[in-house]
């Protein structure tokens, strides 16, 4: 019987597969599918048309987000805790620590060179990893890798004049609360919460709690980057927003367009719901309130800032947000451009870890401001 | 008998015949692609018009050589002649970098370090801007012995293509 | 194109099983046979097809020299036609697997661009078989070239064998019924092969590359343990498939794998361990040098001279050639060292030794280099610079646990036995239980396919 099954099934899938039309892109994998390749003498001679074939095929398959969703499923059972990196811990994922000595100084070094060229008031917040601070959400026996050599060796090669906040013992009193989210490496915004209130402390000498806020839950299906890398379908997060009650007016101006709020509600609808905050990544944005505040903020950051900004609102005239990552410009411009008052270097462990581009343009801003007279050795 | 004589021995020739060729083809055929490549004698300039012919430049603006100490962590003193588009605008994927050079040394840091700035860019594009990220994909990379191109954008392959007809 | 690729699951083999079902004679079917096949081999690399051709074409028309009245009363002409043709195929193989890593040391061949083409090595070796049967007048010469094609493509063995001896295949060129117990049959096997290699070594594999840098002594066990199953259930899991869409054919392949692990000897492992190969160097090296049947001294000098052979076959590096000394000695050792002394130890204990010599030997074949075995043979006696264990090493130990002793059970009759209780205890209802079992694992494995073919999310999406 089973010789007959199989090539009945084979040939109707196939049938099925050539029916249906193809699709352009995957939710579930966030990323564009294959498309059926071009039959000429030179794909073939070339074997690109076979091995584009081959991956047409397989993208369009008829029935594929099922299928990877029963691939989780059975990896999962099998005793499997960790998929492409992130660990399938306890209620919620976690992207591995990776400390990465260089990178990290280099990165310390860029933020005391800006505070010692630039003279502004400089202040320092870096979250530390949710797999640090919610570590008894591993799974049982993984490697416990600790954060704690990052914050001993290199945060304290902070210069005096630069302001390091602490904000992770905060974080580590609540970490039983919902404060990372469980398919993405960000933290919640109640996370970001309790970080400002750490720095609001310190910096702005002001006391906050929850009741200065209106708490809004705007959509509770979020899958987050940690998804994508683990296929962990079962997992959905819960995105609030923090409107502080005394809010001011105000505009955001990114890539010359303007708009009146800071969460761009369209992103809701797409696959990285996370972009809500500030919407997708961009060099520079500039928020303008209507108050009275003498205070203009430079600020530094990886996309984690994205869910802290709306706490930052109310206690500034103007903030202006770069992400070195993707600017390629003249520091110097933007602060003779905006003129801040403080300076605040806002990220996780994570990216500064990861990622020297901080270094590297304060590298193009050490080199614009260096004395014409001195030499350096670069 | 005479007869089967000459079938046998024509069909003697006709063995020993395919019996040569066969091996003929075979060792020409794994031999051939042996042969080094010569240098292009076509000059930077005119390689470069023709490898951008009937394209649309305008998302490669012309940079400063010098830039690619930036974006691709190499000296543009390796090379004897360099031209490098791109826009300023970090989440354009577009970028063409063309390079001439007279050692094989050159070439390889020019495939490792294009082969970095692919990796680099995926990295940052990825979960972000699926359309860069695939373009950054599809980048193509061509080279010679004596010219490298490296370029993304959505007409990547003809740029490719138009560069090693112009060798 | 792979036996788990989904073109080939849903696309190439349903339909030229279809085609080839409704053709209405076996020499057409014999032609679009070798149609498909050069398709397929063309799949993974087109330049690979002109050489699986020119080769097709030369030992074709070299079989038919042989035959000739010209060459076959002559001694000379005889050696020179065979030798030729197999110093041609020889070299062949020393120029694409050997050429660049045995002379690096001399001369500058980073420059050179050579890719073997894929499944070189089993054809080649298919090829040669042909030669010498017709050479050592076994068989008679092949006279059809479409035969011979067939003979040297069938996309069932052309990538990664069983390496077949022409001698028990030509038959099957003219005449193969297919019946349909062998059919059913055939689609079990094809499900368990897939199951084999989706299910149990794709993962495994997972395990393996964790610990394969691991300097501990549990990370270096677990990873040699991982690599044997993983290696085992892929290339058993690939073999089964392959039999399987021979007898799909017609074609009855010979079996590469049986109960590795059941071995109570060395020689016991290679009657049980890629029984195509052993076979292959056992008729066409072992006998024609004079097998055993030689002084001792000889005998023994045959066997080294098959397994250098049969190491440098499996790699270029040091470490195979290695490979190849650990066995050829273990075997020297026991044929003529400890002769009958070792049959009269313990069954049980025989078996477990046996499998942890056919392990550590295979330490040599994970390794990248020779330099490489000694830091994994270092780590598994706890010398190596992690000591006993680590966090990581644990870690890996708890998550593939089950797997790895789902793997150990199912390498022995477990699936038989299983399959015969079910059939013992529900009768009637046992072919339907079967059926909706085997498809139900057929999916699982298909899933796990479909799951590794996303695209590893490699980078940090920040």
């Amino acid at each position: 019987m089973l010789y007959m099954i199989l090539p009945v099934v084979a040939i109707i899938t196939l049938i099925i597969n050539l029916v249906l039309p193809d699709k352009a892109f995957s939710g579930q994998e966030n990323r564009s599918l294959a498309q059926l390749p071009k039959l000429s003498f030179s794909t073939i001679a070339s074997g690109d048309f076979f091995t584009d074939f081959n991956s047409w095929f397989s993208d369009q398959f008829v029935g594929r987000s099922f299928y990877r969703e029963m691939d989780f499923l059975l990896k999962r059972g099998e005793g499997l805790r960790e998929i492409n990196d992130v660990f399938i811990g306890k209620g919620t994922l976690l992207y591995p620590i990776e400390y990465n000595p260089k990178t990290a100084q280099a990165n310390i070094d860029a933020i005391n060179t800006f505070a010692s060229l630039s003279g502004l008031p400089t202040n320092v917040v870096i979250a530390d990893a949710a797999a640090s601070i919610e570590s008894n959400r591993l799974p049982t026996s993984a490697p416990r890798l600790t954060t704690t050599e990052f914050y001993k060796k290199n945060i304290s090669s902070l210069e005096d004049s630069v302001h390091y906040v602490d904000i992770n013992k905060s974080l580590k009193k609540h970490a039983d609360e919902y404060i990372f989210y469980k398919s993405d490496h960000h933290w919640t915004s109640l996370g970001a919460f309790y970080g400002f209130q750490t720095f609001a402390s310190d910096c702005l000498e002001t006391q906050v709690s929850k009741k200065d806020y209106n708490i809004m839950q705007i959509t509770d299906d979020f899958q987050g980057t940690l998804f994508y890398k683990t296929g962990d379908f079962l997992l959905k997060d819960n995105i609030d927003i923090y409107v502080p009650t005394d809010n001011p007016d105000y505009v955001v101006t990114k890539d010359n367009k303007k708009s009146r709020s800071i969460y761009d509600e369209k992103k809701l609808k797409s696959n990285n719901q996370y972009e809500v905050f500030l919407g997708a990544n961009q060099a520079v944005v500039k928020i303008e309130m209507d108050n009275d505040s003498n205070r203009r903020l430079l600020l530094f950051k990886d996309s984690y800032a994205n869910s802290f900004i709306q706490f930052l609102l109310p206690y500034y005239r103007e903030i202006t947000i770069v992400d070195p990552r993707y600017y390629y410009g003249s520091i110097n411009e933007l602060v003779q451009q905006n003129y801040p008052t403080e300076v605040l270097f806002l990220y996780c462990f994570d990216i500064f870890n990861n990622s020297d581009s901080l270094s590297k343009v304060m590298d193009r801003y050490a080199f614009e401001n260096q004395p014409a007279n001195e030499e350096t050795d670069e | 008998m005479p007869k089967n004589k000459n079938k046998s021995s024509t069909s003697f020739i006709v063995y020993l015949t395919g019996f040569i060729a066969s091996a003929l083809f075979l060792i020409a055929f794994i031999s051939v692609p042996l042969l080094q490549e010569k240098p292009s004698t076509a000059s930077f300039s005119s390689v470069y018009t023709k490898t951008i012919k009937n394209a649309d430049m305008e998302n490669y603006p012309e940079k400063n050589k010098l830039q690619i100490e930036e974006y691709f962590q190499i000296s543009p003193d390796l090379f004897e002649e360099v031209q490098f588009d791109r826009t300023d605008d970090a989440l354009n994927a577009n970028e063409l970098l063309l390079v001439k050079f007279d050692n094989d040394a050159a070439a390889l840091k020019f495939e490792e370090a294009v082969n970095s700035r692919i990796d680099a860019q995926k990295n940052t594009y990825e979960s972000y801007a699926p359309e860069a990220y695939d373009l950054v994909k599809d980048a193509q990379v061509r080279i010679h012995k004596n010219y490298a191109l490296y370029v993304v954008g959505s007409e990547a392959k003809k740029i490719a293509d138009q560069f090693e007809e112009a060798l | 194109m792979t036996f788990t690729s989904l073109s080939f699951l849903f696309v190439f083999l349903p339909v030229t099983w279809l085609i080839n079902r409704f053709l209405p004679s076996l020499k057409i079917r014999n032609i679009f046979l070798i149609l498909a096949s050069w398709l397929f081999y063309a799949w993974s690399g087109p330049s690979g097809l002109v050489i699986l051709t020119l080769m097709t074409f030369l030992i074709y028309f070299s079989g038919l020299l042989l035959n000739t009245e010209k060459v076959e009363e002559n001694l000379a002409r005889r050696r020179a036609v065979f030798w030729i043709s197999v110093g041609l195929l020889v070299y062949l193989l020393f120029f694409y697997k050997y050429l660049k890593v045995w002379l690096s040391p001399f001369i500058n061949v980073a420059s050179l661009d050579i890719v073997a083409p894929v499944g070189l090595s089993f054809y080649t070796f298919s090829a040669i078989s042909y030669l010498a049967d017709v050479y050592m007048r076994k068989s008679p010469p092949c006279k059809s070239f479409l035969d011979m094609a067939l003979f040297v493509s069938f996309f069932g063995k052309v990538t990664m064998g069983p390496i077949v001896e022409y001698h028990s295949f030509s038959s099957q060129l003219s005449n193969r019924p297919v019946t349909r117990n062998q059919m059913y049959e055939a689609s079990a096997l094809f499900i368990r092969g897939f199951a084999k290699k989706a299910l149990i070594a794709d993962q495994l594999a997972n395990c393996f590359s964790q610990l394969n840098a691991n300097s501990t002594a549990l990370g270096a066990w677990v990873c040699m343990l991982a690599y044997v199953f993983q290696l085992y259930f892929d290339f058993s899991g690939y073999s089964d498939m392959a039999i399987a869409v021979g007898r799909f054919f017609g074609f009855e392949l010979p079996v590469n794998f049986d109960h590795p692990f059941r071995a109570d000897s060395v020689k016991d492992i290679w009657n049980r361990w890629h029984i195509s190969l052993s076979h292959w160097f056992r008729d066409y090296i072992y006998f024609p040098l004079g097998g055993s049947r030689c002084s001792k001294l000889k005998a023994a000098r045959n066997l080294m001279i098959v397994w250098i052979l049969t190491g440098i076959w499996h790699g270029a590096s040091l470490n195979f050639l290695a490979w190849g000394l650990y066995f050829g000695i273990l075997l020297c050792i026991e044929k003529f060292v400890l002769k009958d002394r070792w049959n009269k130890v313990n069954h049980m204990a025989r078996v477990l030794i046996i499998f942890m010599i056919f392990c550590f030997g295979f330490v040599f074949f994970y390794s990248t280099s020779l330099s490489n075995s000694f830091f994994h043979y270092k780590a598994l006696f706890g010398m190596g610079e992690g000591g006993m264990m680590d966090a990581r090493a644990l870690f890996v130990l708890r998550e593939y646990f089950l797997l790895l002793v789902t793997a150990a059970i199912f390498s022995g009759n477990m699936r038989q036995t299983l399959q015969n209780q079910l059939i013992v205890r529900c009768k009637r209802a046992a072919p339907l239980i079967l059926v909706v079992l085997y498809l139900l694992i057929g999916v699982l494995a298909l899933a796990m396919v479909i799951g590794s073919t996303s695209q590893a999310f490699l980078y940090a999406a920040f």
